[in-house]
């Protein structure tokens, strides 16, 4: 049976993760949450590898701009989306130069999230696909 | 002198002279502008400053020149609001020409000043509701995300959920019987994909979520009172504002740092327009929550500390944030200046909160160790029971707290400072305070001419103690015996047993109350009719 792609969420609010938790797994994608930074970093160590880390900003603790750091150094090649309340142009670029691939702003239509998902997790495939038959 | 009322196409001139007889000289000189209708006269006696305050009231706007007899009084006209001045007698014709076109000139710059003025003024006040609406916009976010997310779920949910029921709905009409297949299909149908307490939870969060929101409404009304009105005062009590304000922007701090109350009891509410108050107290809330994301910490923290004395009403809110350069602490408050990134503030926020306390009566200052955080400190006056009176009748003026205690001196005595800058606050509204670390410190300040009227006093103290404080007392000031309260732990009392079975004063246990301290010296105040 074909594995179905693996989405880390990471939100400090439990209300998100619950909610943005069906609207995943509706959309067929196995969805693991962690409440914080510190808690996502050890979901990594724990789990196997993520197909794309969904993360917040702003969370007590270590900031959403800290972890994508620490997870660029677990996973240099995850892709990060990053769901943000409020940003101007400056904190993009800030978060694109951090490694995220994708900026939405909340609330976001799921529909729209779940493609941009799909769109991260089928543009990782064939290029592994191709390294390996190369 | 012209006794018509000014038309506005007039210049309106003021005229201070010793004497009735310099005045007819100045007005036959003019005599032909009066007539012309040019000019409209005025003879003034009493002080310049009132004279020209008035004249501005009646007819705003209009070129206002000032003719005196003498420098000084000329001078005075400029430095109230005179247009221009002409000093009597004048050097030709020219010079009451030119005094005349440079009334009128200075007259229309000053209009487009004030144009200006109010122009800015209203850009503030939008700029303010800017921040205002980012801060709640933001508040909303989150719950509306909650929903947005839970409605979808639900609606993919909903959907076979709706087939399925009538499906099973048709074979109950036929009253036929379903074969274990048909069940198995529907009950796959059915299948949401989830657990039924996820479920369940995630309708909870939703309705959660809607109270949130109706939550930041009901704060919303904070505003809806009053505006920039001076005349819609409240009685606000700041403890609750402040709450408010933080249940309206509080988020965008508590997901990043500890918010610490430390409300001052028995605070005295004070008379504000509860929205311009608001106003400033998220503008400061929405910066503190700006600072602490500009650096890393372990733990940010934002206290929020109140605290008064007779005048004045004090609000402290404090960030640990980058704090800010020694160079820029004198530029904080200007119109403009911002240190924020862009879209973070238009650099208005402080300057428009600082004009605002000032306009109440109080202040914005702040302090800052750069490095290490800021600290801005609102000052509010405490209204005084005639302004409360004037402004809400009588009925609802707050009774003082006792008046056996009003102007009153309470030496307070305990070796723990902490304790004593703590009853000091406690009692300060009540009543004037001394304070003494031991016993020998008291009797150095009675013994000095300190004048106490009643003695709070803490029974175990290093050196000498509260016993021999007292039986000091007992010899050297009969009258304060009486009116001696002991304030002591519960372990130390035991220690003090025999000595206070003899005594009719009353013992307080610690941690005592405002109250509690209140009442005892309020009774020993009643035993013993005031001298």
């Amino acid at each position: 049976m074909k594995r179905l792609p693996r989405i880390l969420l990471v939100d400090d609010e439990r209300g998100i993760r619950v909610a943005l938790r069906r609207v995943l797994a509706q959309g067929g994608l196995e969805v693991v949450t962690a409440a914080s930074g510190e808690e996502a970093v050890r979901a990594i160590g724990d789990e196997p590898k993520f197909d794309v880390v969904l993360t917040d900003l702003k969370m007590p603790g270590m900031h959403g701009v800290e972890f994508m750091r620490v997870l660029r150094s677990l996973d240099p090649e995850v892709p990060i989306v990053v769901l943000t309340g409020h940003r101007d142009a400056q904190e993009t670029a800030t978060l694109q130069a951090a490694g995220a691939s994708k900026c939405l702003d909340k609330p976001v239509e799921g529909e729209r999230l779940l493609s941009t998902l799909r769109g991260l997790i089928a543009d990782r495939t064939p290029e592994a696909n191709r390294t390996r038959h190369r | 002198m012209n006794d018509s009322a000014p038309d506005s196409t007039q210049v309106i001139v003021l005229i201070l002279v010793p004497d009735a007889e310099c005045a007819v000289r100045i007005t036959d000189a003019l005599s032909e502008r009066i007539e012309s209708g040019d000019i409209h006269l005025e003879v003034i006696a009493g002080p310049v400053q009132d004279a020209i305050n008035e004249a501005r009231q009646r007819i705003s706007g209009m070129p206002l020149g000032f003719v005196a007899t003498e420098e000084f009084g000329a001078l005075e006209a400029l430095t109230s609001g005179a247009d221009e001045i002409l000093l009597w007698p004048p050097r030709d014709d020219a010079a009451i020409q030119g005094f005349f076109d440079r009334t009128k000139v200075r007259a229309s710059l000053r209009k487009g000043q004030e144009r200006r003025t109010t122009a800015i003024a209203h850009s503030e006040k939008l700029a303010a509701l800017g921040t205002l609406v980012a801060g709640v916009a933001h508040e909303i976010n989150n719950p509306l995300t909650v929903l947005r997310f839970g409605l979808e779920a639900c609606t993919t949910m909903f959907m076979p959920l709706t087939t399925v029921a009538q499906e099973i709905r048709r074979w109950a009409i036929r009253g036929a019987g379903a074969s274990a297949e048909q069940i198995r299909v529907l009950s796959e149908r059915a299948e949401t994909g989830a657990l039924p307490h996820e479920d369940e939870q995630m309708l909870k969060e939703m309705l959660s979520a809607t109270m949130s929101i109706a939550d930041i409404v009901r704060d919303l009304r904070i505003f809806s009172r009053s505006d920039s009105d001076r005349e819609d005062l409240q009685l606000v009590d700041v403890s609750d504002l402040i709450d408010q304000a933080l249940r309206l922007v509080g988020r965008q701090i508590s997901t990043i740092a500890r918010i610490e109350r430390d409300y001052s009891r028995d605070l005295p509410q004070v008379l504000v327009p509860q929205g311009r108050l608001a106003q400033v107290l998220i503008n400061l809330l929405v910066n503190a929550a700006h600072a602490i994301e500009e650096v890393q910490r372990p733990v940010h923290r934002v206290r929020i500390v109140t605290r008064t004395d007779d005048e004045f009403l004090a609000i402290s809110i404090s960030d640990t944030g980058p704090g800010i350069v020694p160079e820029a602490i004198e530029r904080i408050f200007d119109p403009f200046y911002t240190t924020k990134r862009a879209g973070h503030g238009t650099g208005l926020g402080l300057s428009i909160s600082r004009s605002i306390m000032q306009d109440l009566g109080g202040d914005l200052i702040v302090e800052s160790v750069h490095g290490s955080g800021a600290t801005f400190i609102l000052l509010l006056p405490i209204p005084d029971q005639a302004s409360i009176r004037t402004h809400l009748g009588s009925t609802t003026v707050p009774a003082p707290r006792s008046v056996n205690l009003l102007r009153r001196t309470v030496l307070l005595v305990d070796d723990d400072e902490y304790i004593l800058s703590a009853y000091a606050r406690a009692l300060g509204r009540s009543c004037d305070v001394l304070m003494a670390s031991d016993g020998r410190e008291a009797i150095e300040l009675l013994s000095s001419g300190s004048h106490a009227d009643a003695l709070v006093t803490e029974l175990s103290l290093p050196d000498l103690d509260g016993k021999e404080l007292y039986e000091w007392v007992q010899t050297a000031r009969p009258d304060l015996a009486s009116r001696t309260v002991f304030v002591t732990a519960e372990a130390t009392l035991q220690r003090y047993e025999s000595f206070m079975s003899g005594l009719p004063n009353r013992v307080l246990l610690k941690p005592a109350t405002t109250n509690d301290l209140l009442t005892a010296l309020d009774e020993a105040f009643k035993a013993e009719p005031s001298n």
